[in-house]
């Protein structure tokens, strides 16, 4: 008998183990902690303001908790193992950070560093390793990693995590969420200063190269990859090929012995046949997107994940709605192989009833035995 | 043959910036009005715009240059819109945001883009915007429709928050509420209370047209 997580790497592979996979995303942001109004499901008092330290042992009392009260389940691992991006970049250039107060947490900015797209051309790559920020955050996840090692001793079989050199970032995307710029500029732009676009563009991947590096020196080895980028959402094919898929190829290529996963919850279809050209290996399909349709245009050349609506559906439904739409998600999807049960994106702060995560994984059990 | 506002509108349709400006400029300088220049120039290609962006030609990015583009000529026509204002008919009031702990604004800046570029008066709370402040910006400016973006799923129910608190404040009937943001859909617009679900920013402008006529139509909302 297989363990989740064996499961899904074989399914990552493209492969079909003994019944479909199931993974939930359980961070400590999304939805899933409200699970704690049921009595031994999660941890209560996360705090995304709180010291990092009680807020690390606080993520990885619910994930120990999660992962013993879902055994069918794969989840993820407490902290995220992945060196953030942060705001380094920005505030080495000047640019005022500040942190926000809501449920998120994290910063923000006060106004895009690139007010106008023409001042790219001063953007330059620092040299990471001469950075006290960046060499303070690597010891934050030294640091996780080992908090992690001890309290995940013996739920190996249940955790996607840095501890099996699980790794994360955005790339393109990032322009945006390190403040370079505001997103509706960097959308014009692409028509308009295209070659400013293409320079920003060209910092942000030698920086998320960088980065990712830094943080395989810690991991031990980088062996799956997840880029998680809505940018593409908002393109054209042209732009796309143009503007992402280069950048996003050099990423991966630059970690080539890993699994490539690729996280977008907004609706690509137009754009899901030219994944596997920027060496993806897996796609997490968002909850707007036909996965049936995603798996006729890729076949068995992507992994797919997903993708119960975490929207509506999940939340609301009644549970023998759920069970009906995972049976029609592994029905379109799950043949052959190649496929992980999952959410179309990460669930909401007021999260689906208990009762209705319960139906999700009963039913992937039910119908998701190989051959299905 | 066309003039000088077909060519202006064809010129936004075709994303042209340069274009776009000097044929709003050549318009004022042959003695149009700024607010034809609007309507039938600017307003008229972005509804072009609008239309290629149904048929899947163009997407969300285009979106967001045209509404760059008019923004670029509306400092050209601004001045001379504002001396015209007593002669023309404002079309409604809206106070736009994105709700508390979502940081993005691409939607609702297209929208309000849109919405201006149609004569409507916008009130920008900005992003992160909390119900209290939601609240706050009803009282001050009496708008007639209050406009919610969202892009994170993890910040939808900030959206039916706002539509408590306005209840609670006794705002609630004095007004329309309209949602709109990637993970949102008409059947979340109805359980949170919302008059209304746009799909897109062009979705926005027409819903925010037909709220306003359905008012006109039943007296006062």
């Amino acid at each position: 008998m297989l363990s989740p997580y064996e499961r899904v790497i074989l399914a990552l592979l493209g492969k079909e183990p003994d019944e479909v996979p199931l993974f939930i995303g359980a961070f400590a942001v999304n939805g899933i902690p409200q699970l704690e109004k049921s009595p031994n499901r999660g941890y209560s008092g996360y705090d995304p303001k709180m010291d990092p330290k009680k807020r690390l042992e606080l993520s990885v009392a619910f994930t120990v908790n999660f992962a013993k009260s879902f055994p069918q389940v794969c989840t993820s691992g407490s902290a995220s193992t992945s060196l953030p991006l942060g705001p380094l970049l920005a505030r080495k250039w000047g640019r005022e950070v500040v942190y926000v107060e809501s449920d998120r947490g994290g910063f923000s900015f006060t106004k895009p560093l690139l007010h106008d797209l023409r001042e790219a051309d001063r953007l330059e790559v620092p040299d990471l390793e001469k950075e006290t920020e960046m060499e303070e955050r690597l010891h934050a996840l030294e640091h996780t990693l080992e908090r992690d090692r001890e309290a995940f001793s013996g739920l190996e079989g249940h955790l996607a995590s840095g501890l099996q050199g699980w790794s994360g970032s955005r790339v393109v995307e990032a322009c945006i969420d390190q403040g370079l710029v505001e997103y509706n500029t960097f959308l014009m732009g692409m028509r308009l200063f295209p070659e400013k676009v293409h320079r920003m563009i060209e910092v942000m991947t030698e920086y998320v190269i960088q980065t990712l590096r830094l943080n395989q020196s810690v991991l031990g080895k980088i062996s799956k990859l997840t880029l998680n980028d809505h940018s593409p959402t908002f393109m054209s094919r042209s732009q796309f090929e143009e503007f992402w898929l280069p950048y996003v190829t050099r990423v991966n290529n630059a970690f080539s012995g890993a699994i490539h996963i690729y996280h977008n919850e907004g609706e690509i279809l137009r754009l899901v046949d030219l994944l596997p050209k920027a060496k993806f290996d897996a796609y997490e399909v968002g909850p707007e997107t036909d996965i049936g349709k995603v798996k006729e245009i890729v076949g068995s050349q992507l992994c797919l994940i997903g993708n119960l609506d975490p929207v509506d559906l999940l939340p609301n439904g009644n549970p023998e709605d759920i069970e009906m739409e995972v049976k029609r998600i592994i029905e379109k999807a799950a043949g052959g192989g190649g496929f992980i049960l999952s959410t179309g994106g990460g669930p909401p702060r007021t999260t689906a009833p208990l009762r209705n995560w319960e139906a999700m994984i009963r039913a992937c059990r039910a119908y998701g035995k190989y051959p299905v | 043959m066309p003039n000088v506002l077909d060519d202006l509108s064809q010129k936004l349709v075709n994303l042209d910036l340069d274009g776009t400006l000097d044929l709003t400029k050549k318009g004022l300088a042959q003695g149009y009005r700024a607010s034809e220049i609007l309507s039938k120039g600017l307003s008229r290609g972005m509804d072009g715009v609008g239309d290629l962006f149904e048929k899947k030609e163009y997407f969300l990015a285009d979106l967001v240059t045209a509404s760059y583009i008019i923004d670029q000529a509306m400092t050209l026509l601004r001045e001379k819109l504002t001396a015209e204002a007593g002669k023309s008919e404002r079309r409604g009031k809206v106070v736009f945001g994105t709700v508390e702990g979502d940081l993005h604004d691409i939607g609702k800046n297209i929208a309000i883009a849109l919405l201006r570029a149609s004569g409507f008066d916008v009130v920008d709370l900005g992003v992160d915007v909390s119900a209290n402040a939601f609240v706050r910006a009803v009282k001050t400016h009496q708008p007639d429709i209050v406009a919610m973006s969202a892009l994170l799923l993890t910040t939808l129910p900030g959206m039916g928050e706002v539509v408590q608190a306005l209840s609670g404040a006794g705002l609630r009937q004095r007004l329309f509420v309209m949602i709109g943001g990637r993970p949102t859909n008409k059947a979340f617009a109805e359980r949170i209370g919302a008059d209304a679900y746009c799909a897109t920013a062009m979705d926005g402008l027409k819903v925010a047209n037909e709220l306003l006529k359905s008012r006109q139509g039943r007296g006062a909302a």
